[in-house]
């Protein structure tokens, strides 16, 4: 049985350790109420121009735009990887690694160039272990993404994917489900979904409208912006899913403290108990024996 | 018959309220903007967007961005804009050194770099310009 004073140690080490993973899960949830706050905000932006981008397309023939190409089969792709930048957040960063693992297998076996950009330190340090350098890495502010970020992998993706480098571009990242469930999901950003780019032109349309300069020229302005917009929503989902995720997992983490300080309170109590009871025989015994 | 504008950025809705009128930089030049106007989409270039209601009158520095115009409303997307009293005026400075600097250092280039580098000197010019036009404020 361990003694009195290593067991005293010992709680007051699980102590300490309940006082951090408490503060930071009020942090977590102190940034987590400030993404969504980012996000509401951000979201009429990218809802307005996802709209347009609508309009626009249903009045044109699309099929003429370098970003609205469908390239018949994938040669090179690349793979945006959203993790975060420290640990502490339970299986946020294995999760998505585990889907960007399988994804390189799949490449491998199609014999698909495959490249990386990623944002968050972990993500980059996990591709590290199988040899691969991504071809851009930001990292340092996955907690709280910025539009400047955004800008930088958009002109990557999209100059890559206009001038037909890269077939494909997608996203491995932890979707926001709720405060409690963050799941790992593969999305992906380039070729556009046909349904979001309608290829029917919509004849009952308002025809009165005036464009200027043109409705190509629009476009060609627009698609760059409405894949930074999403681009940007997603850094900011996967934002929110780390603090929510280092929310829980440090929830957890301090219950599990907790228990931990209940059961050595109780060990050492019957340590003490036992210490006493030791003492007060000796004493007995020792005055039995004067007699 | 009132005009609704609202000014959207990637990061926030920087206004949304009615105003009297508003007079954009379109991609063909400036053009104003009063209740009833008819469906209108354009490019927007770097330049000042100004809007008045009643005697108020603001003036806004935007970047790149585009406008879609109906009858009662008026929606702008950019990618950035600043109310004349809240532009750095510092930092517009230094911006316009700094492109100054790198047209006269880069001999060739490619179209996409000198366009870059244009439109920092352009954002620049028009933030000072806008600042020093407006703004009340002891420099």
């Amino acid at each position: 049985m361990p003694t009195l004073a290593v067991i005293r140690k010992r709680i007051k080490t699980v102590g300490s350790t309940v006082k951090i993973t408490k503060a930071m899960k009020m942090i977590a949830a102190v940034k987590l109420r400030k993404t969504q706050q980012q996000a509401i905000s951000a979201r009429a932006y990218s809802r307005k121009i996802e709209e347009m981008v609508h309009e626009i397309t249903s009045r044109i023939d699309t099929t003429v735009h370098p970003l609205m190409r469908r390239p018949a089969r994938t040669k090179r792709g690349v793979i945006i990887l959203a993790t975060s930048d420290r640990g502490l957040c339970g299986g946020f960063n294995s999760n998505v690694t585990r889907h960007a693992v399988q994804a390189i297998m799949d490449a491998k076996k199609d014999d698909i160039g495959l490249d990386f950009i990623t944002v968050g330190r972990k993500g980059r340090d996990s591709l590290k272990r199988f040899g691969i350098t991504p071809k851009i890495d930001l990292s340092g502010s996955s907690g709280s993404p910025d539009y400047g970020q955004v800008i930088e992998i958009a002109n990557i993706v999209i100059n890559g994917f206009a001038d037909g480098t890269y077939d494909e571009v997608s996203f491995i990242y932890n979707r926001f489900v709720s405060v409690l469930s963050q799941k790992p999901t593969v999305e992906t950003v380039l070729p556009l979904n046909r349904s979001e780019a309608s290829e029917v032109k919509d004849e009952t349309a308002d025809v009165k409208v005036i464009y200027e300069p043109s409705l190509g020229e629009i476009l060609s302005s627009l698609l760059p912006r409405m894949i930074e917009s999403r681009i940007y929503h997603t850094l900011i989902e996967s934002a929110a899913s780390e603090h929510a995720a280092r929310m829980t997992s440090m929830d957890s983490a301090t219950n599990n403290a907790k228990d931990m300080i209940d059961h050595l309170t109780l060990v050492m109590n019957r340590a003490r108990q036992s210490a006493i009871t030791k003492e007060l025989m000796d004493i007995v015994n020792g005055a039995e024996a004067m007699r | 018959m009132s005009l609704r504008l609202t000014i959207i950025t990637p990061e926030k809705v920087i206004i949304d309220r009615d105003v009297d009128e508003v007079i954009a930089p379109g991609w063909l030049g400036e053009f104003g903007v009063l209740p009833g106007h008819a469906r209108f989409i354009t490019l927007l270039r770097i330049g000042e967007l100004i809007y008045r209601f009643g005697p108020e009158e603001k003036h806004l520095a935007l970047n790149w961005g585009f406008a879609e115009v109906n009858q009662a409303r008026m929606t702008v997307l950019v990618e950035t804009a600043e109310f004349d009293q809240d532009i750095d005026y510092k930092r517009a400075l230094a911006a316009r050194q700094r492109a100054e600097e790198e047209l006269k250092k880069i001999t060739t280039m490619t179209d996409a770099q000198y366009e870059a580098i244009e439109a920092a000197l352009k954002r620049a010019l028009l933030r000072l310009e806008i600042y020093q036009k407006y703004s009340k404020r002891p420099q």
